[in-house]
């Protein structure tokens, strides 16, 4: 099942592909991004993710994309559990 | 015939005023590291970063130089490990980066907290495949907390102190800082006082306090599983308070030993692949597992989904992302595992008859030292090394079977005192981090316990030893073999020995003596206590070089896939 991600993160080197590769590594397949501006010097970043194994758990997903530090939040919009 | 002096070139007294208050950026960043207190760097110069070698010679730094890049990663890891504080290594750009990898990641996974610094390229050469130009950013973005690029030469100080509160804060870990040569070169105003990191903040007891009480009072047979977030957390007199005042019975993983002395009534041993048998038996027979700082790694849960079967779980870590990772909690506890320990009060437990249980598995299936033969026994040697150093004994180990007899045998009156590499596994580690450890913490009796393999990993770092005449002592147990992968060949690979035959090794002693080190042999068993004897007395650099049995095995064993309720236990010693 697809979930999908919104993440607010500081628009500073290499953040994105930090989050991205976390979640690519943590066990998630990259079924589709958009990374838009989101003012001052933040970013919004929707990632649709799909796991490996039926096991991974997308909350912590979500508390791991939290400890990263461009990272100001992460949503998992309530009724986007699949995403669209 | 000598040179003439060379005529110093004339200057201009207004240029020189303004001058005197520029600082390249080579110069704010060894400022900003004696900012932050810090008082040894472990490196390896080249192109890159030689800016900074030329500033270190005017700064209250100690360099240490290894004879390896990866050495100093290790070494700084080491001295973070034992003085509590921040470790840091340098290396220039590409390969002497790539170098730091293995370091970075073992770092990474044994939540370590390190700076490490590395020279780039220019900045107009980085993206052009220069000469020693690698994306050591990215390269490293999977196994480092945070990192940085130095795109401005004034950010450096305020980069420098966020890298130490970042390493340091919640779960520590690595961060890397890539300097690139423009940068560390260019001359900018110099601050007139550099700020040190902010201490990192304790994190406060959780809101679920009272859910956790319920599930004590509610247990008969409670179990504390301790890990190595206990002791960064600076939680164990909360946890030797928590553990004493309930009288709860504890296991440990191999990075949580000694946070409960291992000599307490109350612990139980090491549990996992390689565990006491009796701990293992404990967490399966729990009805309630609290788990203090450890992560459900896979070398100590076994196969997972039967791993502690009865049990509810209260999981505390300072790391949310850790709860229900693996295995689900019934309740978190995150934030500070400190103040969660204090703050847990069930109120009385009479826990006499699951007491009265665990001590007569422990007394089942106490460790035997009593191995026939003259062949020296790597275990009891261990045992008798670390009870006779005493609470000064502080170990580093390489990794292999050597690495589990220590955990299994030896005496921890402390966490930060066993220094091993749990979560990476890295060959290698054991000499870089024991010379880390000796200089964090001179009054202590340091002690590489390595193998054969292991010591090959990193052995040019005898010639920092020599270099800098560090007292470490290095117990080398060779079996000519790489002990551990024969024996998994043997036992899981129907005994078709592939590629572990070290017979052809170099003669230990001598390659020691000839980087300078005292070295002697110890082949009987008879010779093993004047051999302890020896090495404890030794008052420079050390190495025993002890003849072990190739067919010797480590038992127990889960093996790979297995419940930890079905450990192998082979032969009697």
């Amino acid at each position: 099942m697809s979930v999908r991600l919104l993440l607010t993160l500081h628009a500073v080197e290499g953040s994105v592909i930090r989050a991205i590769g976390l979640a690519e590594r943590r066990g998630w397949t990259l079924a589709g991004l958009e990374l838009t501006p989101a003012g001052g010097d933040l970013q919004r970043l929707r990632l649709d993710l799909e796991p490996r194994q039926d096991s991974r758990n997308v909350e912590v997903l979500k508390r791991q994309l939290e400890r990263l530090y461009d990272v100001e939040r992460v949503d998992l919009p309530v009724h986007a559990g699949a995403a669209s | 015939m000598s040179a003439a002096p060379l005529a110093k070139p004339q200057q201009d007294p207004a240029a020189k005023d303004s001058l005197e208050n520029l600082a390249s950026g080579a110069q704010l960043l060894v400022r900003a590291l004696e900012t932050q207190g810090v008082e040894h760097v472990f490196g390896y110069p080249g192109g890159a970063i030689m800016p900074v070698y030329d500033a270190l010679t005017s700064s209250t730094l100690t360099h240490i130089l290894t004879r390896h890049e990866q050495g100093a990663a290790i070494a700084a890891e080491g001295y973070a490990r034992a003085s509590g504080k921040v470790g840091v290594c340098l290396a220039t750009s590409g390969p002497g980066a790539t170098n730091l990898v293995t370091g970075l990641a073992d770092a990474f996974l044994d939540s370590t907290p390190i700076v490490a610094i590395t020279g780039q390229v220019a900045t107009p050469l980085m993206g052009t495949d220069a000469f020693q130009e690698v994306d050591i950013f990215g390269i490293t973005l999977p196994i480092v907390k945070h990192s940085f690029v130095v795109r401005e030469t004034g950010d450096i100080p305020r980069i420098v102190a966020e890298a130490f509160r970042i390493a340091a804060e919640g779960r520590p870990g690595p961060v890397l800082i890539d300097l690139p040569k423009d940068i560390a070169v260019q001359r900018v105003p110099a601050p007139a006082q550099l700020e040190p990191a902010a201490p990192a903040p304790r994190a406060g007891a959780c809101t679920a306090m009272k859910e956790a009480e319920q599930l004590l009072r509610e247990s008969k047979k409670p179990l504390l599983y301790v890990g190595g977030g206990v002791q960064m957390a600076g939680a164990v007199r909360a946890l030797r308070a928590f553990a004493g005042r309930n009288g709860v019975p504890s296991v440990a993983t191999l990075k949580g030993l000694g946070a409960i002395p291992t000599d307490d009534p109350n612990f139980i041993g090491m549990l996992g692949m390689h565990g006491l048998k009796a701990a293992n038996l404990a967490v399966q027979e729990c009805d309630l597992l609290i788990v203090a700082g450890a992560r459900f790694d896979d070398r100590a849960t076994g196969k997972l989904d039967t791993f502690a079967p009865k049990a509810r779980v209260i999981h505390l870590d300072v790391d949310g992302a850790e709860i229900s990772k693996l295995r689900r909690a019934d309740v978190g506890l995150t934030g500070g595992i400190l103040a969660n320990l204090y703050a847990l009060d069930p109120g009385p437990m009479d826990l006499s008859a699951w007491r009265a249980e665990v001590d007569a598995m422990k007394a089942e299936h106490a460790w035997r030292y009593d191995a026939p033969g003259e062949n020296v026994y790597a275990p009891k040697l261990l045992r008798d090394l670390s009870e006779r150093a005493g609470d000064d004994f502080l170990v580093t180990c390489d990794v292999g079977q050597h690495q589990m007899w220590v955990a299994q045998h030896c005496r921890f009156v402390r966490p930060d005192v066993h220094l091993t590499s749990g979560g990476l596994g890295t060959m290698g580690f054991g000499l870089p981090a024991g010379i880390g450890a000796k200089l964090a913490r001179p009054e202590a009796t340091v002690v590489t316990v390595t193998g054969d393999g292991s010591i090959m990993m990193n052995i040019q770092e005898l010639a920092t030893l020599n270099r800098y005449k560090i007292p470490l002592k290095i117990v080398l147990l060779d079996n000519a073999m790489l002990g551990m992968v024969r024996q998994w060949q043997d036992l899981f690979f129907a005994g078709n020995l592939s590629e572990v035959d070290l017979s052809d090794n170099p003669d230990f002693v001598a390659v020691a003596q000839a980087f300078g080190v005292e070295a002697f042999a110890v082949e009987k068993r008879d010779q093993v206590d004047p051999g302890i004897d020896r090495l404890l007395a030794a008052e420079g650099p050390i190495l025993m070089h002890v003849k072990i049995d190739p067919k010797e095995n480590v038992w127990p064993l889960v093996p790979p896939g297995a419940s930890n309720a079905d450990m192998m236990e082979g032969e009697e010693p």
